[in-house]
């Protein structure tokens, strides 16, 4: 190999030749003129190289988006050999079930997973306007709200009513992977807004790798038939309407084993322990403007398609509340809260702060943990929301161990 | 924005390539659609979040607030290009002060002192603040009295290379070296050339203009050859960076930190680490320079070459040839030569390589263990200087004496690079007290308080020492990048190869980590 011509590169301790002639005036040589154009063009590589160079690149690129889309060993991409089964694709999958079936809801719950525990059947019963469907999904903030509303309402599923839970922090700017989940629904995904579905696409290629493509490519190999999954592996799942059991938990609570201080104290760490590794803690938390214009847009397509809107901050266990949020935090809830409340009376939605255990009856037992509420709790909120007093039991609705003793015929167990 | 990124590899990379070359054919066109692309370039990282209405909204002056908002939004571009634009009105107005009269000669020294210390200014504050208020806090109390605040500043990236090339500029306006361009496209595209402008290589004004000058620039068509040379370069050095760089980094790092927590490593299991970084910081630093050059050759300009093989060097002097060639060619010619180079005593010789390689080691950092590194450094070529004057060093005609030459060479180097790894620019505060891991892991690699007999640290895998024998193997053997690309006929049979490592690199997209002089 001949070497690249080093005559122009001068030593730190040994220039002295050239420092002596004068140094002040010696031309400094131009060490890109080391290959002239003919020298390069020697090579001749031509178009042809730059075409075969970047056609084998794309090929071999698509070839392996094409196996791990397809084979969906990590579950985030829109396959239709191995669909995926998280909450955000599975849910609006039976909303396009009840669509076919003429029955597509009319009520409709929206937020995180500190909403999934309403019971559609006892909100049926209250609100009185027909099916009603629990599609809150895991961190759910205002940008799948929206993406939701678009496609319901693209897709023959326009609701009349929707109840949206705002966590205290939705509009924060930690980093929520759950989002990447949009990217599993095709249609969803294309309702998300132009820069944010090119930030979630480039998040899910960056999932792949190389073993993500060998596993893909297993799966692709021998597809499975049907979704399958022993009730026994899974902690918890979600039936027809949306609704959510937590099979650990109840059967936890039915032994008596079911500590849930112990829960709560172990996710104040756990949640403080991530926080205080951002640089701004408050910052991260506080709203940030886009979040709150994607909440706008939601609130004002939902108002000109008609469809009203209770919109209410779900609570957190007070025990979590003394031991996770510092005073900084709480004035951001207060902040978001009359946020709110401002743009619901703007828009002539009602808005509910339940972030007082008080304002609509709750306890301090009825929770499975620091931020998910149990359906006794839920139904209190549901009660008050539409006007009636706490404690009233509008309907009576199948428990959830009863559920699991008679598991639905579709569960997300046993459909994609 | 970085290279190994989804957004510059699949949009930015090739929209820049087909407008700069298709979107208009004259030199205007090319100097500012290239300037307006690297100012892009550079301003994507500073943004809150990378949506395109926030993007929009940043321009959105008329607003409430919106002015305050644009300046916050574009801080890190807006001080770009006020650095860049005092030094190009300084460089214009030079040759207008005469140098007959002692009066211009003094207003002419004024002027280059003047945007010499906007320079460094700008460099000390972005930089050094927080370094020095801390050390004024180590001080004060040291002397009995409070701490004192320190000051924490976002650091600007690319900082320090673009000061370094404003500078140049001046100065060798100054000197008469180069003439000033008049043409202010021409000078903010020079210093804001997105493939450079982050981490290097450190270009000079006489590198670029006559570049800029040629005709054959403002060709209709892409120069296809520079172009395959340019994928060429951009692959290999992708390959070293995400395939070897960061999967010794990946290996290594717990290693260090179990040596910064206070846990003792065996001999061999501190040797592994300290190579590991060896190798690591050549192919991550070697490369990113690979692909700023490789991304030059697809816009038709040529960048100097930044590494030649630079663990064969032969001694000290000889490594500084090689490593990091534009940085070193830049003390050599603004630092060495003015406090006098080698055109006096051996003491003052060393005098001078000391003071060169101390702030050589600072530029790299704002931490006490970069200085060391750079003093480290400078002890090593003020001895070999004086050994080589004493006809002490062994000649490299004799083949035992060069192979001895070489690895003399690459262990000294290895030491320095013990000190580097130690350095923690984030964290001013913590001062010389950072030394103690350094002088911990070079003691451990001399057998000095491991505390077991143990060859190997338990954890180490068997591929991983392999891997280390096979850089080691790899940078005392093979071609660099450089030669390969330049002297290869780029049959059909690469393209397809480099096409399946360029697919292979950005399959690896997701496992990446920062490149290491993007902190300097």
């Amino acid at each position: 190999m001949r070497d690249i011509p080093r005559d122009n590169l001068a030593s730190l301790s040994a220039a002295t030749e050239a420092e002596t002639a004068a140094p002040a005036t010696a031309e400094i040589p131009n060490p890109a003129a080391a290959h002239t154009d003919a020298e390069l063009g020697a090579h001749g590589s031509g178009r042809g190289f730059t075409f075969v160079f970047l056609g084998t690149f794309l090929l071999l690129y698509g070839i392996t988006l094409f196996i791990n889309i397809q084979g969906n060993f990590l579950g985030l991409f829109p396959s239709t050999v191995n669909p995926s089964v998280w909450d955000r694709t599975w849910k609006t999958r039976r909303i396009a079930d009840a669509v076919r079936n003429d029955r597509s809801p009319k009520v409709v719950v929206m937020g995180s997973s500190r909403m999934m525990q309403i019971q559609p059947p006892y909100l049926e019963a209250v609100a009185n306007k027909g099916p009603a469907f629990n599609w809150a999904v895991s961190s759910g903030e205002p940008l799948d709200w929206l993406a939701q509303l678009r496609w319901a309402l693209s897709h023959g599923a326009k609701p009349d009513m929707i109840i949206v839970g705002v966590d205290d922090f939705a509009f924060g700017t930690m980093y929520n992977r759950f989002q990447l989940q949009l990217a599993t629904h095709w249609e969803l995904f294309n309702k998300v807004p132009l820069g944010e579905r090119l930030l979630i696409g480039r998040d899910v290629l960056l999932q792949i790798n190389i073993d993500s493509t060998i596993q893909s490519a297993i799966v692709l190999n021998d597809p499975p038939k049907k979704r399958s999954r022993s009730i026994k592996k899974t902690d918890h799942f979600f039936i027809e309407d949306g609704y959510l059991i937590y099979r650990d938990k109840v059967l936890a609570r039915e032994k008596g084993d079911y500590r849930l201080g112990r829960r709560i104290t172990g996710q104040a760490n756990a949640w403080l322990g991530n926080l205080m590794k951002e640089p701004d803690p408050i910052e991260v938390l506080s709203p940030d403007e886009r979040k709150v214009e994607l909440f706008r847009q939601f609130l004002d397509l939902a108002r000109a398609n008609g469809i009203q809107v209770k919109v209410l901050t779900p609570p957190l266990h007070p025990e979590f509340e003394k031991q996770a949020l510092k005073p900084g935090m709480q004035e951001v809830r207060d902040r978001v809260s009359a946020m709110l409340a401002k743009m619901c009376a703007e828009r002539q939605f009602t808005y509910n702060d339940f972030r007082k255990l008080e304002s609509y009856g709750a306890s301090t037992d009825e929770w499975w943990d620091a931020f998910h509420p149990t359906p006794e709790n839920t139904r209190r909120m549901i009660n008050v929301l539409f006007g009636l007093p706490p404690e009233k039991v509008v309907k009576e609705v199948t428990p959830d161990r009863k559920i699991l003793d008679n598991l639905p015929k579709v569960t997300d167990l046993n459909t994609w | 924005m970085l290279f190994n990124s989804f957004e510059f590899v699949l949009l930015f990379l090739p929209v820049a390539f087909t407008l700069f070359w298709y979107g208009g054919t004259s030199l205007r066109w090319r100097l500012g659609f290239l300037t307006f692309a690297s100012y892009a370039f550079y301003s994507y990282w500073q943004f809150e979040n990378h949506s395109f209405s926030y993007f929009l909204n940043s321009f959105a002056i008329w607003q409430p607030g919106g002015l305050k908002r644009f300046f916050w939004d574009w801080r890190f571009t807006l001080i770009m290009i006020a650095s860049s634009s005092v030094d190009y009105f300084a460089g214009n107005w030079l040759p207008k002060l005469s140098t007959q009269t002692p009066s211009g000669r003094f207003r002419r020294k004024l002027l280059l002192a003047i945007s010499i210390s906007a320079n460094l200014g700008l460099l000390g504050f972005f930089k050094y603040a927080g370094f020095f208020s801390a050390m004024a806090s180590d001080v004060s109390q040291f002397m009995g009295g409070g701490p004192l605040p320190i000051i924490s500043v976002t650091f600007a990236a690319g900082i320090s290379f673009y000061t370094f090339e404003s500078m140049s500029y001046v100065i060798d306006v100054y000197r008469g070296l180069a003439k000033p361009t008049r043409s202010y496209l021409d000078y903010a595209c020079f210093i804001s050339f997105f493939p450079h402008l982050i981490a290097g290589p450190i270009i000079r004004w006489s590198d670029i203009l006559h570049q800029f000058r040629d005709v054959g620039w403002a060709r209709r068509r892409p120069d296809w050859d520079h172009v395959n040379l340019g994928l060429v370069l951009f692959t290999m050095g992708l390959a070293k960076k995400l395939i070897i760089a960061d999967r010794l980094a990946a290996e290594m790092n717990p290693m260090w930190q179990a040596v910064k927590d206070g846990q003792v490593l065996t001999c061999g299991g501190s040797w592994a680490a300290v190579m590991a970084y060896t190798f690591r910081i050549y192919f991550d630093f070697s490369g990113y320079s690979d692909m700023a050059t490789g991304l030059g050759h697809m816009f038709a300009v040529k960048l100097p070459q930044n590494f030649d093989s630079p663990y064969k060097a032969t001694d000290p002097s000889d490594f500084w040839r090689r490593w990091h060639i534009t940085l070193s060619t830049w003390l050599r010619d603004y630092l060495y030569f003015p406090l006098g180079g080698s055109r006096g005593s051996a003491l003052f010789t060393a005098r001078n390589l000391m003071i060169t390689m101390f702030l050589g080691g600072l530029w790299h950092g704002a931490a006490w263990l970069f200085i060391v590194w750079g003093l480290w450094h400078g002890l090593l070529l003020a001895g070999y200087h004086i050994l080589r004057a004493k006809k002490l060093w062994l000649p490299n005609e004799n083949p035992a004496g060069y192979w001895f030459n070489r690895q003399l060479t690459f262990l000294l180097v290895i030491i320095g690079w013990v000190f580097f790894r130690c350095a923690d620019a984030s964290n001013p505060a913590l001062g010389l007290p950072s030394i103690k891991p350094a002088l911990t892991m070079l003691g451990q690699m001399f057998g000095f308080g491991t505390g077991g007999t143990a060859a190997f640290h338990p954890h180490i895998k068997k591929w991983f020492v392999w891997a280390l024998l096979g850089c080691w193997a790899w940078c005392n053997f093979m071609p660099n990048s450089f030669q390969v690309a330049y002297n290869i006929r780029l049959r059909q049979w690469i393209a397809v190869a480099g096409g399946a490592v360029l697919a292979a690199c950005v399959i690896h997209f997701g496992t990446k980590l920062d490149f290491l002089y993007f902190r300097f």
